[in-house]
């Protein structure tokens, strides 16, 4: 393969400092943080290595096919009383080199500090799980700067947003059509617009091309590593220590444990389905907030009947997706909203819960092409008067494609005990392990804020002057890319997986560090906050391991 | 849940509806199709169907364009969507082959209820394959087919369809590698200051 390889690779009969599953988001970011501080580094990847220069903009491959995508069974249901169904929902990530990271959109919202402490400022919330995190904005937001600067983060402070040490790298990417028109209207309606932070290049940074407009971000990599992925960004400065190693098409089903409750390495699948043992003084977890739950269940001993760091019984529980919901408009003149990155402009004005509202929840709203590719959109996102076949379906294809834009209303997920992460007890993967069994039914108030932000995109369209908008309704999710708060992060072992370093509870020698770690589901994008926590925890047990605390 | 939320919501539902599984096939499945319509395509004359009997081609080709038809400019027809159906129900969607094959036959029948003299759907006039297919729109036959019709129209030529990129020019869809400000009619008028 032509991909860029690191400069070292560890004998699987050797014992390494850290092996580290997951080289997304949080991984890579991990990788990085311990090998350019010495210690020699394994990071195991379900998926391959791809080169840049491999990414396609074939819609049909990447949104059909799942190129890249998770194609492992995933059942599904809304309470633990009915019985899951492969197909019946979808976990959306990627399997290669880099995760999720490199098809993520790259919307790149920092946490307020609000996020943190909401249970504590807002009281209780009868039949939920929310709770304060056990760290606070002004703690990670260090390491949100260093994702701006190390990762690459275009944009510019926008009102209300959280205090910054340090101004953005690059300014943001230029307004589209989308931006323009959602400006405009959302001024009219005396909203606050301001330019989208995403983690994509609006200038050349640190030795990298800046955005060349091609329009293929969202659940494509990107040819020009313009797209602050970790593939694009901290794995290739890990690799460059010559200390660490990223080991691709290595699938890790179990952690192993010895006699006296210490994490020894990892078991996993070579390219070859071959068993393969890989040794390490501790363990990592990246491996995304499904992913990860699921690695633990799987790993269970007879000291660990109910999985690995489970004590609390909170392994998997307080699944978090982040709500959504579209409403498309098409216009006068053509947008061609699909060239450039997919967001330009966005506004907050519903971050904080508000009470007058009658229901718990925050959010902001975007304005972007969205998933409306021609494949995708012809398929499954025309509006509900126009004919789904025929001439005037093919005249509305001609007329609609270019003038047509979405906002998309972004929201909170309240954490719930009966949402959660489990093993299916029949459906297994192509290598004969437990499959991803997924329960997971919206809390009201999330539906109610959902809805809420749709009426605001509605408003959004008509004051933009709209030829048509349209929207499916507000249902129970059936589908994630935000995959989160399994394996929270807290000060009581009894309620949380992780304490405030992201070590384990139970085993002294095994962290988690990715979207299971959060405590609440923020405002609806994760990625920023994965990474900063990774730069913050990838310090801590660096410094851990120093102390020979590990 | 996040990004596209209202497509993939929208997409996941109907992919449910048609018992579609070619999401979750292998991805070199694809590959081989690619390859196998990049050698078609480039043959001249025209191969034969690999995959379809010669019949099941034309009534196919027929149901496409009607989906997507040829009134005011090219269509289903001239995008070749029918070599790519063919490509794919011989690779990644030959498990949709069965279920096609027994659409076409009830489709023969509803032609022949319709007018007796006929043989086919295909012998129909364009107005009387419209009332055929309205009868069977909200089945899972129609939907599989419209399906394959509308990825041959809109997906890489690659895969056999969309010949000379007639699906994207419909859109005014440029499959550019780079794209350069202004895209479109209202960032231009915002950077003329307007």
């Amino acid at each position: 393969m032509s991909a860029q390889q690191g400069s070292v690779t560890f004998p699987v009969s050797s014992t390494v400092d850290f092996v580290v599953i997951g080289s997304g988001a949080a991984g890579g970011v991990m990788a990085k943080e311990l090998s350019t501080r010495g210690f020699s580094v394994v990071v195991m990847e379900q998926g391959p290595r791809m080169a840049p220069t491999q990414f396609e903009h074939d819609e049909f491959k990447y949104y059909f096919q799942n190129a890249i995508a998770n194609q492992s069974p995933v059942s599904w249901r809304q309470s633990a009383n009915e019985e899951a169904k492969v197909g019946a929902g979808t976990l959306l990530y990627a399997r290669l080199v880099g995760g999720s990271s490199v098809h993520m959109t790259a919307n790149f919202w920092r946490f307020r500090p609000i996020d943190f402490i909401e249970a504590s400022k807002l009281g209780p919330m009868a039949g939920t799980a929310l709770a304060d995190w056990p760290i606070t904005y002004a703690e990670l937001e260090p390491y949100y700067t260093k994702v701006d600067w190390e990762i690459g983060v275009s944009g510019v402070p926008g009102p209300g947003d959280a205090p910054r040490s340090r101004p953005y790298p690059m300014p943001p990417l230029p307004v589209k059509s989308s931006g323009v028109l959602f400006e405009r209207a959302a001024r009219k309606l005396g909203w606050h617009p301001t330019p989208a932070p995403l983690a994509i290049l609006s200038k050349a940074h640190n030795g990298r091309a800046p955005c060349q407009n091609c329009g293929f971000c969202m659940q494509f990599g990107c040819e020009y590593g313009a797209k602050s992925s970790s593939l694009a960004s901290v794995i290739p400065v890990a690799e460059r220590t010559g200390k660490c190693e990223v080991r691709a098409n290595s699938y890790v089903t179990r952690i192993e444990m010895d006699a006296k409750g210490r994490a020894t390495g990892v078991s996993y699948f070579d390219a070859q389905k071959r068993h393969q043992l890989q040794r390490a003084r501790a363990v990592v977890v990246c491996a995304n907030g499904a992913e990860t739950p699921r690695l633990l269940l799987n790993s269970a001993t007879n000291a660990f009947p109910n999985g690995l760091a489970n004590s609390s019984g909170m392994v998997g529980r307080h699944l978090m997706f982040n709500g959504g919901a579209g409403v498309t408009g098409v216009y006068e003149h053509p947008l061609n909203d699909y060239k450039g990155a997919q967001v330009t402009r966005l506004a907050m004005d519903w971050y904080d819960s508000d009470p007058k509202r009658g229901f718990y929840g925050g959010g902001g709203i975007d304005a972007r092409f969205d998933a409306n590719y021609p494949v995708m959109f012809a398929l499954g996102n025309l509006p509900p008067t126009v004919p789904k076949w025929g001439a005037e379906f093919k005249r509305f294809m001609a007329h609609a494609w270019t003038r047509q834009m979405t906002t998309l209303g972004h929201t909170t997920s309240l954490p719930l005990s009966t949402n959660t992460i489990t093993l299916d007890p029949t459906a297994k993967d192509a290598w004969g392990i437990p499959a991803l069994r997924v329960t997971y039914k919206d809390h009201a108030d999330d539906l109610k804020m959902t809805e809420f932000l749709q009426k605001r995109s509605n408003e959004l369209h008509e004051a933009a002057g709209a030829l048509q908008h349209w929207s499916a309704p507000v249902k129970v999710t059936n589908w994630a890319a935000h995959l989160l708060g399994t394996c929270r992060m807290g000060n009581d072992p009894s309620t949380s997986v992780i304490d405030r370093n992201h070590r384990t509870h139970d085993v002294k020698n095994l962290f988690i560090c990715d979207g299971s770690s959060f405590v609440t589901s923020g405002r609806g994008q994760p990625t920023m906050t994965i990474m900063a926590l990774a730069f913050r925890a990838g310090e801590k047990i660096a410094e851990f391991a120093k102390r020979n605390e590990i | 849940m996040s990004d596209s939320v209202s497509s993939r919501r929208t997409f996941v539902a109907a992919v449910g509806a048609l018992g579609a599984t070619w999401m979750l096939r292998d991805v070199t499945a694809v590959d081989q199709a690619l390859a196998h319509a990049a050698t078609a395509v480039s043959q001249q004359p025209t191969p034969p169907f690999a995959t379809l009997t010669a019949d099941e081609a034309l009534q196919l080709r027929a149901m496409a364009e009607a989906i997507i038809p040829s009134d005011d400019g090219p269509g289903a027809r001239e995008a070749g969507v029918i070599y790519f159906m063919d490509r794919a129900l011989g690779t990644f969607a030959a498990d949709s082959l069965p279920a096609i094959r027994k659409g076409l036959a009830d489709l023969a029948i509803r032609a022949r209820k319709l007018r007796r003299s006929v043989t086919s759907f295909e012998s129909l006039s364009p107005a009387e394959r419209n009332g055929v297919l309205h009868q069977i729109e909200k089945g899972a036959f129609f939907a599989q087919v419209r399906y394959l019709t509308i990825v041959g129209m809109f997906a890489y030529p690659s895969y056999g369809g969309n010949r000379n990129q007639v699906g994207w020019k419909l859109l005014g869809f440029e499959p550019a590698m780079t794209h350069t400000y202004p895209f479109g009619y209202y960032d231009a008028e915002a950077a003329r200051g307007r």
